[in-house]
C-alpha cells in the first residue's frame, strides 16, 4: 500500500499500470490536491477523470473507492485489500485533503489473524518471485510478446465484467426527491446538510452519491423517474466539472444538469451550494 | 578403455536446449551462462530471483530458469528492493544495460546503492542503447556515433561518458563494486568469480554490491565480433579500466 496526493499521483501511474498489466495486487489512496501541475496544496476534487478511466497506460481499469467520512476511510483501506487481494488487480481509494487532515472517531475492523495472512499467502505462494525450485519457475510479466498481451487483455475485461456486483451507491431522501444533488466524498458531505437545509424550507432535494466511482452506479441515474426529477446539481471540487461526464452519460440529457464549483484548492462552503441550488431550483421547480 | 569424464555441462541457469537470441558476438550470453554459473556453484538455483531491466537484456527472460519479473525500464533497483525486503533469504540480483541502469533509471540505482540494500546489480555496460537501435547513453565514449549522435557524441553538446561505479563508489553504504569484462576466458573467469562473490556477500547479508561488466554491442557499434572486441580493449577499457573498486571482504591494511 502507497499513499500520496495529486501530482505525486501521477508520477505512481507507471507502476500502477505495470501492476495493472502483470496482475499484482496493490491498493493505494489519493488524497486529491488543487491541480493541474504543482496545482494548489489545499484540498480539491480535481483527478476524478485520471482516477476512473486512465490511471496509467493501456486502458485498464480499477475499482475506485471515495469515502465521505473518516470511519469510511478506514473501513475502504480495509475492503480496497480485499478487493486487490480478490482479483490482483490495483485498487484506488480516492479522497481529498479535506477529508485528509480531518479528525473524527472511528471503529477499528478487526485485525486479521495470522491464520489468515498465512492462507492469503499460501493462495499465491506459486506466483511470488522468491526463488522457486528448477522446473517451477514463477514468472512475473507486465508485458508480453507474440499474442501474449492481447489474452492478457481480454482475462482483464472479463474480470472488469464482474464488477457489477461491486457497485455501491448512497440514495440520499431519493423517495420523493425532485432534485437530485450528484455528488462523492467531501463534495457530498457538504450537499447532503444543504439537502436538508432545501427540505426544511419545503424542497424534495435528495442525492445520489457514488461510493464506488468505478465501477459508476450508472444505473442510479439512468433509472430516475424522470417526470418527478426536475433536474441535477452536480456538485463537484474542480472546474471544469469531472464526475459531470458519468452523470450525463447516464442521464442522456433527460433533464437539466447544473454546476456547483470550486477548484484550484478553494473550498466549496454551504452557501456556495445553497445559492447555486436555488438559483437553479427557480429555472426548474 | 578409458572411462569418460564429465568435464564440462551447460549451467542449469539456462532452460535445456534454449538458444538465447542475442546477437552473433554478444556478450550477453556469456554474461548469462556465468551467472547461472555462479549460482549453481552456490547452490543457489532454486533461490535466485532476478530483476530485469528493459534493453537487450529482456531477451534473457525466455532463456533462464529462476524465478524472473521485469522492471518498468530503470525501476529494477527499486523493484529489487521490495522483493529482497519481503524476502530476505532469496537471492536477489537485478540484469540493467547502461541505458537503463544509468539513464532512466539513475535515480533508482543510486538511491538502492546509497541505501546499501543487499542485494547484487549485474551492470552490462555496452556504451549505447542496444535494443532500441543504437540510441546515445550517458556511457557513450566521445566521438562515438549513435542514431542520435550521428556527428559523434560532443561533450558540449551531450556531456561526457558517465563511470557508474566510480560515482557509486563514492557512497558509504555499497559493500563491493567491481568492473569487469568477458572478452578473454581469463576476463570470462574473473567475471564469474566477481559475479559468485557478489552473490556470497549477498547471501551472508553484506549489502549491496554492482558487478559492471564492459561489453561490446557489435550490431550497434556497426563492427564485426572481432572488431568490436579491439574497439571495447582500446576505447572502452581506456574510458572504463577494469578492476575492483571496493571490497568490504577484503582485510584493510
Ligand atoms: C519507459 C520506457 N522508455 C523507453 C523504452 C524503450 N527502450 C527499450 S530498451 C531501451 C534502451 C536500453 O538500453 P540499455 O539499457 O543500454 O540496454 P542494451 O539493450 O544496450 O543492453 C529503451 C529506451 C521503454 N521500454 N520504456
Ligand atoms: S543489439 Fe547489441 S547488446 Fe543487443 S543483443 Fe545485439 S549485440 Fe547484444
Ligand atoms: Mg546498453
Amino acid at each position: 500500500m502507497s499513499s500520496s496526493s495529486s501530482c505525486g499521483i501521477s508520477l505512481y501511474s507507471e507502476g500502477v499500470s505495470y501492476c495493472a498489466s502483470a496482475r499484482i495486487p496493490m491498493v493505494y489512496v489519493n488524497v486529491q490536491r488543487g491541480g493541474p501541475g504543482i496545482g494548489a496544496i489545499q484540498p480539491a476534487q480535481q483527478d476524478y477523470l485520471q482516477a476512473t478511466k486512465a490511471s496509467g497506460n493501456g486502458g485498464f481499469r480499477m475499482i475506485v473507492l471515495a469515502p465521505d467520512s473518516v470511519q469510511e476511510c478506514v473501513d475502504m483501506v480495509y475492503e480496497a485489500y480485499d478487493l486487490a487481494e480478490r482479483d490482483q488487480n490495483p485498487v484506488l481509494v480516492l479522497t481529498d485533503g479535506v477529508m485528509g487532515t480531518m479528525m473524527e472517531p472511528v471503529v477499528l475492523p478487526p485485525m486479521k489473524t495470522d491464520e489468515e495472512l498465512a492462507a492469503c499467502r499460501a493462495k499465491f505462494a506459486d506466483r511470488a518471485i522468491v526463488g522457486h525450485p528448477l522446473g517451477q519457475q514463477a514468472f512475473c510479466r507486465p508485458g508480453s510478446v507474440g499474442d501474449g498481451q492481447e489474452k492478457v487483455n481480454i482475462d482483464a475485461a472479463a474480470m472488469y465484467e464482474t464488477w457489477d456486483k461491486d457497485i455501491r451507491v448512497e440514495e440520499y431522501m431519493m423517495d420523493d426527491a425532485e432534485i437530485v444533488f450528484a455528488a462523492y466524498g467531501i463534495s457530498a458531505r457538504i450537499s447532503r446538510a444543504v439537502i436538508r437545509q432545501l427540505r426544511e424550507e419545503g424542497i424534495k432535494a435528495g442525492m445520489i452519491r457514488p461510493i464506488t466511482l468505478s465501477p459508476f452506479p450508472y444505473d442510479s441515474f439512468r433509472n430516475l423517474d424522470f417526470n418527478r426529477v426536475k433536474g441535477i446539481i452536480d456538485v463537484e471540487m474542480s472546474i471544469p466539472a469531472q464526475m459531470r461526464w458519468d452523470v450525463d452519460y447516464a442521464v442522456q440529457g433527460r433533464c437539466p444538469v447544473h454546476e456547483v464549483l470550486r477548484s484550484g484548492g478553494q473550498l466549496l462552503t454551504n452557501d456556495q451550494v445553497l445559492k447555486g441550488a436555488k438559483e437553479f431550483i427557480k429555472e426548474v421547480l | 578403455m578409458a572411462e569418460e569424464k564429465k568435464v564440462y555441462t551447460r549451467t542449469k541457469g539456462i532452460i535445456e536446449g534454449a538458444v538465447s537470441g542475442f546477437c552473433p558476438g554478444c556478450m550477453h550470453s556469456t554474461i548469462h551462462k556465468i551467472i547461472g554459473e555462479a549460482a549453481e556453484e552456490l547452490g543457489q538455483l532454486d533461490n535466485l530471483v532476478r530483476v530485469e531491466g528493459v534493453g537487450c537484456c529482456g531477451l534473457g527472460q525466455f532463456y533462464v530458469t529462476c524465478d524472473e519479473t521485469i522492471a518498468a525500464h530503470g525501476r529494477a533497483g527499486a523493484v529489487a528492493t521490495g522483493i529482497k525486503r519481503s524476502s530476505p533469504n532469496s537471492l536477489v540480483y537485478t540484469y540493467q544495460g547502461d541505458g537503463d541502469l544509468a539513464a532512466i533509471g539513475l535515480a533508482e540505482t543510486l538511491s538502492a546503492a546509497n541505501r546499501g540494500e543487499n542485494f547484487t546489480v549485474i551492470f552490462v555496460n555496452n556504451g549505447i542503447y542496444g535494443m532500441t537501435g543504437g540510441q546515445m547513453a550517458p556511457t557513450t565514449l566521445i566521438g562515438m556515433k549513435s542514431t542520435t549522435t550521428p556527428g559523434g557524441r560532443n561533450p558540449e553538446e551531450h556531456g561526457y561518458p558517465m563511470h557508474m561505479s566510480e560515482i557509486i563508489n563514492q557512497l558509504t553504504a555499497p559493500y563491493y563494486i567491481e568492473r569487469v569484462s568477458c572478452d578473454t576466458p581469463q576476463n570470462v573467469i574473473k567475471a564469474r568469480n566477481a559475479i559468485k562473490k557478489a552473490f556470497k556477500y549477498q547471501l551472508e547479508g553484506k549489502g549491496y554490491s554492482i558487478v559492471e561488466i564492459v561489453t561490446s554491442c557489435p550490431t550497434n557499434w556497426g563492427l564485426d565480433p572481432l572488431k568490436s572486441l579491439d574497439f571495447l580493449r582500446e576505447k572502452m577499457f581506456a574510458e572504463y579500466p577494469l578492476g575492483v573498486f571496493r571490497d568490504g571482504g577484503e582485510k584493510k591494511q
